[in-house]
């Protein structure tokens, strides 16, 4: 059987973040055209791998999840997650799961993006 | 379906829903103003959860027509697109199985995982960097965290962390934050009645509270750790014996309320439980409701102004006047004294009793008084008395047996009328005037006394032999001043009272903390729930168990 080493793990690790984040840069770039106008397509890829790694290390692991979080990181802005109080909030809530903090974030963010706009 | 990035159009339909239709929203527009609602605020909660619901509606309505769908809400789980072994059916998540958070100091609490449904099987390692816990069994889904015994410095002071490991995917870390507290009762400051520690203050598990029937009572409760009142229920095993207050949601330290129930006497435990699905007893102490006992007593202060000797050392004395500082101990048995003196004025009473004029009462032992006391008793009486526990003070009394018979010089034996155990050894003086001589008893048997020395004079029949007594239970009780200072007398006329039947009906005990203590040594005035061991006789009483509660 192959195994890889370490580095090896490592090595495929970035690779694959950063393809997930370029699938994601294509996803943004057609969700929310004004907020990627306003950095270069490598600017925004590191930004999206960036706001994966949050995310992964808040319990959210799958396609979906990462795709409505970078959703919120484009309405929001890059590093919501450690910058708003009240997001950091729900994300330590631990009676929630991942999945369930997520959906908390969203309905909150509807309405600061409302009041923003107000 | 994603909700961001909002669709403008179906925001403003929303809201023009919102604020015509939805209560909350009615009220956020009462002046016609729209208000908007606060994003994280429980008030609003249900107000945004409808605004939620009917954006997605009309979303879902708007796609179906033809707009852009992003999908369905992804729930979790599936692989993660960026582990390098996605396909290898990682679990995204695991779930941490309800828990109490608070740790019993001393005890330990067992804490589990669950996977997500349909999520292959992980393994777990859990590890604490606490020095208040230690933990077994720490390479499974189930561990047992066991506390050291010190609570927490403050609330969620100590971690716990568990890794969730699968061959090929990333690890799964989550912490979960604890409390290690501990409750204690002790005496409150402003009691209304007792609590016996049982002579072990370091140890609180075995301490007893007292409270009167109908009535209340506090006990002080410390929570150390970081909890508070709100953590807990207090609560009493039988309600019909005693209840308690709900306990001040937001404080560690407290006096909490004990309500007595319309008993005379009952037991129960009041138990401090832990608002977690356990209801673990963090702390439990006793609870003795009881029907207060009442004492009545009233006291004269008797001298025979015909004899010199009789004058009282403290004529003036207040009796009625102890009454606050008795009740103030007694009040612990759950007992209260009321006093009263014989003379309306406080004045003493002269009253001719000293017919043998020794400057004394004169207590014929046989004959459980005689005439001397008789003097008295017929004195003090009146409507002041009755229904009352007579105690007489008086300066100082001489108890006697008199011999049956004649005693000749040089006798090893010799007869008293009546009998009573003597103390071996102990000398006491037989006779009058020139005759008196001390003896000293050898031994006895029933009313014939074995001299350790022959008679050195002739004794008549009916000459005193003078036995060392400090009182009587007769009726009225005689106190004698003697040299005790006024406070000794004082308790020495609760004490003698104390063992009536119509007053505490309690022994003599072996405790000087203790006024039912058997000699005037009193370094306290207490009554205990824990025994105290008889002076006379085997055995313990119970004091507050054995007074009488009808």
């Amino acid at each position: 059987m192959l195994q890889l080493s370490n580095d090896q793990w490592g090595a495929l690790a970035d690779a694959k973040r950063r393809q997930f984040a370029e699938e994601m840069a294509d996803r943004a770039e057609r969700r929310h055209p004004a907020a990627c106008r306003k950095c270069s397509r490598e600017e925004l890829i590191a930004a999206l791998e960036r706001e994966i790694q949050t995310a992964h290390g808040h319990g959210l692991r799958n396609r979906g999840l990462l795709a409505r979080f970078t959703d919120l990181s484009m309405v929001l802005g890059a590093g919501f997650a450690e910058r708003e109080d009240w997001a950091q909030a729900i994300l330590a809530n631990t009676r929630l799961t991942p999945p369930q903090r997520l959906a908390e974030l969203e309905e909150a963010a509807v309405f600061v993006v409302k009041g923003q706009g107000a | 379906m994603s909700l961001h990035p909002l669709d403008p159009e179906i925001v403003a339909a929303t809201d023009d829903w919102f604020y015509a239709e939805h209560p909350r929203g009615r009220e956020l527009c009462a002046d016609g103003t729209r208000t908007p609602l606060d994003a994280t605020s429980e008030e609003d909660r249900e107000g945004r959860q409808a605004w939620i619901a009917e954006y997605r509606r009309r979303l879902a309505e708007k796609q179906a027509g033809g707009g852009d769908d992003d999908g369905p809400d992804d729930p979790g789980g599936g692989d993660d697109p960026t582990d390098p072994a996605e396909g290898c059916n990682c679990a995204a998540d695991f779930v941490i199985d309800p828990h109490c958070t608070i740790i019993k100091a001393g005890d330990s609490a067992q804490f589990s995982v669950s996977e997500l449904d349909g999520a292959p099987a992980g393994s777990y390692v859990w590890t604490t960097t606490s020095d208040k816990l230690t933990l077994a069994n720490d390479h499974a889904s189930t561990v047992r965290v066991i506390s050291t015994g010190m609570p927490s410095a403050s609330r969620d002071a100590e971690t716990l962390t568990v890794v969730r490991s699968q061959t090929g995917c990333a690890d799964i870390t989550k912490v979960i934050h604890l409390t290690v507290g501990k409750v204690t009762f002790s005496k409150a400051a402003g009691q209304a009645y007792g609590y016996d520690d049982f002579d072990t203050p370091l140890d609180p598990d075995d301490d007893h509270v007292s409270v009167k029937r109908d009535a209340d009572t506090t006990v002080h409760v410390e929570m150390e750790g970081g909890i508070v009142g709100a953590d807990f229920d207090f609560e009493c095993a039988d309600a019909g014996i005693a209840t308690c207050e709900e306990a001040p949601a937001m404080l560690p330290s407290f006096d909490l309320r004990i309500d007595g129930g319309s008993t005379d006497k009952g037991s129960t435990v009041l138990r401090a439980k832990v608002r977690c699905p356990s209801a673990q007893v963090f702390r439990e102490i006793a609870v003795h409701t009881y029907k207060e006992r009442e004492v009545k007593v009233v006291v004269g202060k008797f001298h025979d102004s015909t004899s010199a000797g009789t004058a009282l050392r403290f004529p003036n004395a207040d009796y009625a006047g102890h009454q606050p500082t008795i009740n103030d101990k007694v009040k612990e048995a759950v007992a209260r004294f009321d006093i009263t003196n014989f003379d309306a004025a406080n004045a003493q009473t002269d009253v001719a009793f000293d017919s043998d004029g020794n400057g004394a009462l004169s207590y014929d032992i046989a004959a459980g008084g005689g005439t001397e006391l008789t003097r008295i008793a017929t004195a003090f009486t009146g409507a002041r008395t009755t229904g009352r526990i007579r105690i007489a003070i008086i300066r100082d009394m001489k108890s006697y047996f008199y011999l049956a018979s004649a005693a000749a010089a040089g006798d090893t034996t010799i007869t008293v009328r009546g009998s009573r155990a003597f103390d071996p050894g102990r000398a006491m003086p037989l006779g009058t005037g020139a005759s008196q001589e001390n003896i000293t008893i050898a031994s006895m048997s029933g009313a014939t006394l074995t001299l350790s020395a022959p008679l050195a004079h002739a004794h008549p029949a009916g000459t005193p032999l003078e036995f060392p007594a400090g009182g009587w239970s007769s009726d009225p009780i005689m106190i004698i001043e003697g040299s005790a200072s006024l406070d000794t007398i004082k308790w020495t006329m609760a004490h003698e009272a104390g063992h009536r039947d119509e007053g505490l009906d309690l022994r003599d005990i072996v405790d000087q903390t203790d006024f039912m203590h058997w000699m005037q040594s009193w370094t306290d005035y207490r009554l205990r729930y824990c025994p105290r061991t008889k002076k006379h006789g085997t055995g313990t009483e119970n004091q507050w168990e054995t007074i009488p509660r009808t």
